[in-house]
């Protein structure tokens, strides 16, 4: 078993009254990239500043590297890169001077510095704008500036805080595929998103946080197969009579069904060719229908079952 | 290091706004020392008064009245109408009317004195009431000669000699004035600058490095918040003393015989410890201030008022007794009375302790600013 980056365990995190962490425990592995995936205000910019140490906690501990991380603890932030949610960049200096400030606070070497410089602006794709200043960038490429200021000194650790927020798709995707080399070239990755599609698509493990406290966690995979649904089936149907809602609901297999505004919504846990078990039966029972589809579940489904909320609600 | 670079590009880069300013208030500050240095000259020139005489006496006391009024003032015929004398009179063209009658001179000399000329002014203005005790002193005098037993020539003879007599005016502390360097004036005017510039030109690099997300970046780095602090005072100490550097050059081209004196150099003191009062007010401001148009408005006001209340714009003489005791609650109060006291040291071993006592007590309160601005800091940083 890989060796924890950052060991979280028992948080507890109060603004007066309202209890932002609740005996949060996490482990994050080397090498992994983790996804922290909530919806807002669930807690994990409060996570991640007690483990920057931006914010002190009432309960307790957080180790980064195997120590217990203070405000002062130099040594262990020289390894970790940080993009915070809000863009944190000079308007006043150009995009190469804004990323030679932020890793020259890390690496004192020039000539070193320039060269990490360098391949944060080619990495993040900002070659084109190097003497632009901020205001001058899009939202996209803004972001993607963020990024390469937290990134440009080849951190062991980087902690993404929301770092797609209203970033168009070519650049949410550039910024996706970019963590995706940096978790190959070595380095882990904490990843936090109230997207879950990306949470999906580039996490190994996952761990879902409401309210403060961790509500689920493993991978992708173990996540789903944490809920019933392995299937669900959508029919565009005309006219089904509540008996035959319940028949369908009979069928094996079908532990959910629900008919509303001419579309029947089927509930699968396990089982084969459900799909063609109840188009059987609309076929032999002469109920019309018309557009299929079938999927699968998604976190939101996670979600959704285990707190009874949506993910974006 | 790196927060120096970037302290030095960032204000590299509102350069052209800072200089503009600087411009602006160094030209004021330099047209109001001129302006103060003519006013305290304290020169003194009687009034000319204009005055406007219907004579209808043929005797010889009416023209030695007149000669006598020429001398000092414009005597002209009456306007032909009444309309153009009440138009002269309102537009200040006259100042004065006087309408001698028939039998003045035959009048006065018979003892009568009273009420035997008449005149015409603007009501309770102080041209007429000079005029008339011009008239009254003429008047008064001459029949002080004649009562006393004096032949007419007599009398008129004395009376001419008598008021021909002119009065030596001049101001108590004239001496000093007379003596105090146009300098003195330069080097007072620099609080209202430093307060005014440093506020503009270091406030806004300090506002973007106190920027909620800059500085919670800059607390994940690596490097010390202590590091990150001292280079952020090294730097805006290096810019004002870059200033107050230019500003000593200027007074050294603009006054070499007094900068360059034990004055100049004690005058540089306090006006260096005035600098480091507008530092402390700038990092107060930017404690407070979440924009950059917040800080003009703050250096126009605290500088305006501090300069006003301390006595640069007004002389510390006129200032009444409350307003006084006010003033002695604002560092440029100090500023301006050490700067004062300095004004008379020909040597060092003669340094008073009004000047230490101002020196210090400026310090004092960029002290208190300092920690107030700490203080406000540290409880952001909590919340």
């Amino acid at each position: 078993m890989s060796q924890p980056v950052v060991v979280i365990e028992n948080l507890v995190k109060r603004y007066k009254e309202v209890l932002a962490l609740d005996h949060l425990n996490l482990r994050i592995n080397e090498g992994e990239i983790f996804g922290l995936l909530g919806p807002n205000g669930s807690g994990k910019t409060t996570a991640i500043n007690c483990v920057l140490a931006l914010l002190s906690f009432d309960k307790g501990s957080v180790k980064v590297f195997g120590e217990e991380i203070q405000p002062d603890s130099y040594e262990i932030k020289k390894n970790i890169g940080v993009v915070l949610q809000n863009v944190a960049v000079f308007e006043e200096l150009t995009v190469f001077e804004n990323i030679d400030y932020f890793c020259g606070l890390y690496v004192r070497d020039k000539r070193l510095r320039k060269q990490y410089v360098s391949e944060a602006i080619e990495f993040v794709g900002l070659n084109e704008y190097t003497k632009f200043y901020p205001k001058k960038l899009s939202g996209g490429l803004l972001r993607r500036l963020n990024i390469a200021c937290g990134i440009a000194h080849k951190p062991k650790l980087i902690i993404l805080d929301e770092p797609t927020v209203a970033v168009d798709p070519q650049s949410r995707n550039r910024i996706l595929e970019g963590i995706q080399n940096l978790n190959a070239q070595g380095a882990t990755i904490i990843y936090t998103s109230h997207y879950m599609e990306e949470v999906e698509q580039i996490c190994g493990r996952i761990a879902i946080i409401d309210k403060g406290r961790k509500i689920a966690e493993g991978t992708n995979e173990e996540l789903k197969k944490m809920i019933k649904a392995d299937e669900k089936i959508h029919i565009d149907v005309v006219g089904l009579s509540e008996g035959q809602l319940a028949d369908i609901r009979k069928l094996s297999h079908v532990y959910q069904a629900d008919y509303t505004e001419n579309r029947l919504t089927i509930y699968c846990n396990g089982g084969k060719h459900n799909l063609v078990r109840i188009l059987g039966y609309l076929q032999e029972n002469e109920v019309s229908f018309g557009r299929v589809y079938t999927e699968l579940p998604t976190l939101n489904d996670v979600f959704l079952e285990i707190t009874g909320k949506e993910l974006r609600d | 290091m790196q927060v120096f670079k970037a302290y030095m590009k960032i204000i590299k880069k509102k350069l052209p706004s800072i200089i503009v300013y600087f411009a602006i208030f160094i030209g004021i500050s330099i047209a109001m020392t001129r302006a103060s240095g003519e006013s305290e000259t304290r020169d003194f020139t009687q009034t000319e008064l204009k005055i406007a005489v219907e004579n209808l006496d043929d005797g010889e006391l009416s023209k030695v009245l007149l000669d006598y009024l020429k001398v000092n003032h414009q005597v002209s015929d009456m306007p032909e109408t009444e309309d153009e004398l009440l138009d002269a009179i309102f537009c200040r063209e006259l100042d004065y009317v006087l309408y001698i009658p028939k039998d003045f001179t035959e009048k006065f000399l018979a003892g009568e004195r009273d009420g035997i000329l008449r005149d015409r002014k603007v009501p309770q203005s102080s041209s007429g009431m000079f005029a008339d005790s011009q008239v009254e002193g003429f008047l008064t005098t001459l029949g002080m000669y004649l009562d006393a037993g004096f032949s007419v020539e007599e009398s008129i003879r004395n009376t001419k000699e008598d008021l021909s007599l002119s009065a030596d005016v001049f101001f108590l502390d004239g001496e000093d004035a007379a003596e105090k360097h146009v300098a003195v004036y330069y080097l007072q005017y620099l609080p209202y600058i430093f307060i005014c510039t440093v506020i503009l030109a270091v406030g806004p690099v300090l506002l973007v490095f106190l920027n909620k997300d800059i500085n919670a970046r800059n607390k994940c780095s690596a490097v010390s918040f202590h590091v990150r602090n001292l280079w952020l005072i090294g730097s805006s100490m290096l810019v004002i003393l870059v200033e107050f550097l230019f500003l000593m050059f200027v007074g050294g081209i603009l006054y070499p015989d007094y900068i360059f004196t034990v004055k100049g150099l004690l005058g540089a003191l306090n006006a260096f410890v005035s600098i480091l009062f507008a530092l402390s007010v700038a990092f107060l401001t930017v404690q407070l201030a979440k924009k950059e148009n917040v800080l003009s408005m703050v250096s126009n006001v605290c500088g305006l008022a501090l300069a006003f209340l301390g006595g640069i714009f007004v002389p510390l003489d006129v200032f009444g007794e409350n307003v006084l005791k006010v003033s002695k609650f604002t560092p440029t109060y100090w500023y301006v009375t050490a700067n004062d006291a300095i004004s008379h040291v020909t040597k060092l071993s003669e340094v008073s302790a009004d000047i230490w006592q101002g020196v210090v007590i400026q310090a004092v309160y960029a002290v208190a600013f300092l920690i107030f601005g700490m203080l406000i800091n540290r409880m952001k940083a909590r919340e």
